[in-house]
């Protein structure tokens, strides 16, 4: 999942930035420099309970050779793009999703600690990692089945443990963040199947 | 076979879905801007299949000898490709006209009630501050009108159904001849002398360049309302100007409007205009992708040009 390039031109992070725009009143978002990542900072209208702070990278090169897919606006921007599109019309338990246009040391330190922060504020905060393309890479939280048995121990999401398919500078990060985490990959079916946006909200928001 | 599918310019809309099923059909690049002309023809480069929604596809951007097979577009109409050029370099092009015919006539609909209920500026007043001011805003109510469609296709005959529940009384013309169901068909200057409220959803192309023209429009009636999804050019710019500035015609509602234009559409009162929006619902974008999927399965199963 780490990868110190980023290949995000202008263009695809102002698309990034028109998109979530359009669903302004409904929710707000602000774009911040954290070392040498742009990042999106998006506020839903969370319920009463809302403690769960979304994160994608917004660019993922590395995931090109194992997708088949070239995009400047990585596949998991946009899963989140529509989640944040779904949650604008109804309260969730979702307080913020954070976009990172770079991975690397800097901006993750900064970013986890944003999610930190925000999640400390909320009862019971957690993180959910969305990392589309994560299974094939050998993931672990990417199958369905896995899913259920993380599901199993709600309330009390395990603490991130071992992801196979995450670099160690990156696990390494999240066990830091001292909140429960988890790592989803919506894109796990064999057959290209997509975990369906509303399944993802009544599963992990 | 899998293909090299290149989405070539900045996606209104994109889902997961979309380019999951895309990428069960090839390796896929994604673009999120509008490429200049240099830019387009290296992007078209490797490309079997392009998926285009801004670019105009000259016979530059398609050299002959290529590797492109197809462009399919997710736009209704074909405006945008030089089809002959597009042919002579063997590139077949397919475009989406049934996505949006409902939510396009819907819009339709919402215009014919806006401007006969003077929404616009009443909106405006309203918004301002006024309240119980009504000399101004003197509707009319649509049952009994006629409504005259300058083309009868997809579109004319979804705005025809519901012309025909609202109680309006359907006349409409077409090139072809063909009978459109529901809808009495005449030459177009009598559509539009006869018309209480002229809807206008033709293709833009050599034939229909400025086919709105002074001479059309002057047999419209004085308090006609003019309803246009389509493209602007398909009025004559000068005639339109004036026609507004002297309040020749009760109202105008445009889905697509030059900017040099809006000094004109401003100085009548009841005028409307949308940014391009007239089939943009949820749905439609959902089904626009769908059937850019449709259009690109065809091609594989060995399918010819699509375009319709």
């Amino acid at each position: 999942m780490s990868h110190p390039r980023s290949f995000a031109c202008d263009s695809a992070s102002r698309w990034l930035v028109d998109a979530f725009s359009a669903l302004q009143p409904k929710l707000t978002w602000q774009e911040r420099e954290i070392a040498d990542a742009r990042v999106l900072l998006i506020e839903p209208r969370g319920d009463n309970g809302a403690r769960t702070v979304v994160m994608a990278c917004s660019t993922e090169p590395w995931m090109e050779p194992i997708t088949g897919i070239t995009t400047a606006v990585s596949i998991s921007a946009l899963y989140v793009l529509e989640v944040a599109t779904s949650v604008a019309d109804r309260a969730s338990s979702i307080d913020a999703i954070i976009l990172m246009d770079r991975d690397s040391e800097g901006s993750r330190a900064g970013v986890l600690d944003i999610a930190r922060r925000r999640a400390k504020l909320c009862n019971g905060g957690r993180m959910i990692v969305v990392a589309a393309g994560l299974t094939r890479h050998g993931g672990i939280f990417g199958n369905l089945e896995n899913l259920k048995a993380v599901e199993g121990f709600f309330p009390e999401i395990p603490r991130f443990t071992d992801h196979p398919g995450l670099d160690p500078d990156v696990k390494a990060a999240l066990q830091c963040t001292a909140i429960p985490i988890l790592v989803v990959d919506p894109w796990t079916a064999e057959d290209g199947r997509w975990l369906p946006v509303p399944e993802f909200i009544d599963r992990f928001c | 076979m899998p293909y090299n599918i290149v989405y070539a310019d900045e996606p209104t809309y994109l889902d997961t879905a979309f380019i999951s099923e895309l990428s069960r059909r090839g390796s896929v690049k994604l673009y999120f801007d509008r490429p200049s002309p240099a830019e387009l023809r290296e992007r078209l480069s490797d490309a079997d299949i392009a998926i285009s929604e801004w670019s105009h596809f000259t016979a530059d951007s398609m050299p002959r000898g290529g590797r492109l097979k197809h462009i399919a577009l997710l736009l209704s109409g074909l405006d945008t490709v030089d089809l002959a050029a597009a042919a002579a370099a063997g590139v077949s092009v397919s475009n989406c006209p049934r996505y949006c015919v409902d939510a396009v006539a819907d819009h339709v609909v919402a215009c014919a009630y806006a401007l006969a209920r003077r929404m616009p500026a009443a909106t405006r007043a309203g918004m301002a501050g006024l309240s119980h001011v009504y000399t101004p805003f003197l509707g009319r109510e649509l049952r009994g009108s006629t409504i005259g469609l300058i083309g009868v296709g997809r579109i004319g005959q979804a705005v025809a159904e519901r012309a025909s529940r609202i109680g309006l009384r359907i006349i409409g013309c077409n090139r072809s001849g063909r009978p459109a169901p529901g809808i009495e068909l005449m030459p177009i200057e009598q559509v539009v002398s006869e018309s209480d409220i002229v809807s206008v959803q033709l293709p833009y192309n050599d034939e229909t360049h400025g086919i709105l023209n002074a001479r059309l429009i002057s047999r419209a009636r004085s308090d006609s309302l003019w309803i246009n999804i389509g493209r602007f050019k398909l009025f004559c710019e000068a005639s339109l100007a004036e026609v507004l500035r002297e309040q020749r015609i009760g109202g105008i509602a445009l889905d697509e409007c030059p900017y040099r234009m809006l000094g004109p559409v401003h100085a009548h009162g009841n005028a409307m205009v949308t940014p391009g929006t007239a089939w943009y619902t949820a749905r439609s974008r959902e089904q626009n992708l769908r059937e850019v999927l449709e259009n690109i399965d065809r091609i594989a199963a060995g399918g010819e040009h699509v375009a319709s």
